[in-house]
């Protein structure tokens, strides 16, 4: 037998003809890859207009508790994206309302039509029983499939918090909060309680902001308040009774203050009072200070507060405080460092802390 | 050789058009990411354009895509900073890449939000 012996006996041309065979193949296989990965970038595209419809339908829900005007400004957010350049329309049985609760586990078991509303869901849906019909493929006339279906969704709710304020009531809070003192203006002031244009007056005009703006949003938190500087007080106990708070801050201001910025026992305070309180609701630490910390450390501490699940959200205060220390001590406690150079930017700080209390939960 | 010299240019048109388009889209992607992030951060009160433009950038930069253009603005052109709650604001990522010979991977992404 002749192993040699041409297929065909006339192999000239042979591979033109079977490349000419394949080629179709080929297409079909190239289409299908660039459609694949287009198609995943679709679903990304899908997966931003949710989360950005349900958290701004969530925001509205907490300020207005107004289901019409969230659900609008979902429509609106999506109206304004598109989807494979097609602008979104959301259709009212695509936004859900319903109530989330936190299972334990760290997730979060949402219920649909379940009250109080403090969730939102939003479906990005389209297929066939859609308006705008399934999503066109570039090369789905190759394989017989002209569009596929879409559906992602996202879940935004209102985190109940308990949130602790820990101030700093160091001798150093009485200097002003903008500008600096000569030697002498700073003796003729440093027995006196804090002055008007104090740092410590500056805070707590910034936290009647927060509160505020608390109350504007229909998210339950609870708040409690620690001071601290050589040594650290619970000066309120957690109460949805906000005023309490701020009038047991004011009381300082009546006084003058003296002592060190002993941060880590500011912070432990406020982690022992949220652990005995165990409530299950999501615990926060908002610390502000002006200087440099003193004492014990208090990196570890926060490592602590985050091991417990307690986030420590940091706010320094001036441009003699300490930015670095700060830093660290939001990065260690698992929360976010902000700065406020004078008082009316720790006014808006305060104030952002306030809204950004609804979080994508699925 | 005949045969290879008809075959060959059809066959490396079609994968580097491929490999051209799945690029394009992936750089979409990176820039869509980008953008996200912004946005996320742009619905916050309070928030500075400088603080979204930075951030936007951290995501370019922790995904290793330099030389994009990031504008953040109201929809209708207005400052970031003058729009009141309730308005949209929208954040374009955009990467001019020249360095490929047809310019397929030259992309662009629009996200828009609405300030808090």
């Amino acid at each position: 037998m002749n192993s040699t012996r041409p297929l065909f006996k006339n192999r000239k041309a042979a591979v033109v003809v079977l490349f000419a065979l394949l080629l179709p193949v080929l297409l079909v296989i190239f289409g299908f890859t660039i459609d694949y990965a287009n198609m995943q970038r679709v679903r990304a595209e899908s997966q931003v207009i949710a989360d950005l419809s349900a958290k701004t339908a969530c925001n509205v829900l907490s300020t207005t508790n107004d289901t019409l005007a969230a659900a609008n400004a979902a429509k609106v957010v999506a109206s304004g994206n598109t989807i494979a350049g097609t602008a979104h329309q959301l259709r009212d049985q695509d936004i859900e309302f319903g109530n989330a609760v936190q299972n334990g586990s760290g997730g979060w078991d949402f219920s649909s039509g379940g009250t109080p509303y403090n969730s939102v869901r939003v479906m990005i849906k389209r297929d066939a029983t859609t308006p705008d019909g399934g999503v066109n493929l570039f090369f789905g006339a190759l394989y017989g499939q002209p569009n596929f279906d879409l559906e992602q969704t996202a879940t935004a709710s209102f985190r109940e918090l308990d949130i602790c304020l820990v101030l700093d009531r160091s001798g150093s809070m009485k200097r002003p909060a903008v500008g600096t003192l000569t030697s002498a203006e700073w003796l003729a002031r440093v027995d006196l309680p804090p002055q008007p244009d104090s740092r410590f007056v500056a805070v707590l005009d910034a936290v009647d902001v927060f509160v505020t703006a608390l109350a504007t949003t229909a998210n339950p938190e609870q708040l409690a308040g620690v001071t601290y500087a050589s040594d650290a007080t619970l000066d309120e106990s957690i109460t949805f009774t906000h005023s309490n708070v701020t009038t047991a801050f004011r009381d300082y201001s009546l006084n003058p203050m003296y002592g060190g910025t002993e941060t880590k026992k500011g912070i432990e305070e406020a982690r022992k009072h949220l652990e005995a309180i165990a409530s299950g609701r999501d615990q926060i630490i908002v610390l502000l200070t002006d200087g440099t910390y003193d004492g014990g450390n208090p990196f570890d501490e926060a490592a602590k507060c985050a091991d417990k699940g307690i986030q420590v959200y940091t706010i320094s205060f001036g441009d003699d405080a300490n930015q670095a220390d700060m830093q660290q001590i939001a990065a260690s406690g698992n929360g976010e460092h902000y700065h406020a150079s004078d008082p009316a930017e720790l006014s808006s700080v305060f104030k952002r802390l306030a809204g950004d209390f609804t979080i994508l939960i699925d | 050789m005949v045969e290879m010299a008809i075959c060959l240019p059809v066959l490396v048109l079609l994968v580097w058009g491929t490999i051209e388009i799945a690029n394009s889209i992936h750089a979409k992607q990176v820039l869509l990411s980008a953008a996200h992030e912004g946005a996320m951060l742009a619905q916050q009160p309070s928030v500075t354009d400088t603080e979204v433009l930075s951030k936007v950038n951290a995501v370019l930069t922790a995904r290793q895509v330099d030389g994009c253009t990031i504008t953040l603005v109201g929809d209708s052109g207005q400052a970031y900073t003058s729009l009141t709650p309730g308005e949209l604001f929208q954040i374009t990522v955009s990467r001019d890449d020249s360095n490929h010979f047809v310019n397929i991977s030259s992309v662009s992404v629009v996200v828009k939000g609405m300030k808090q």
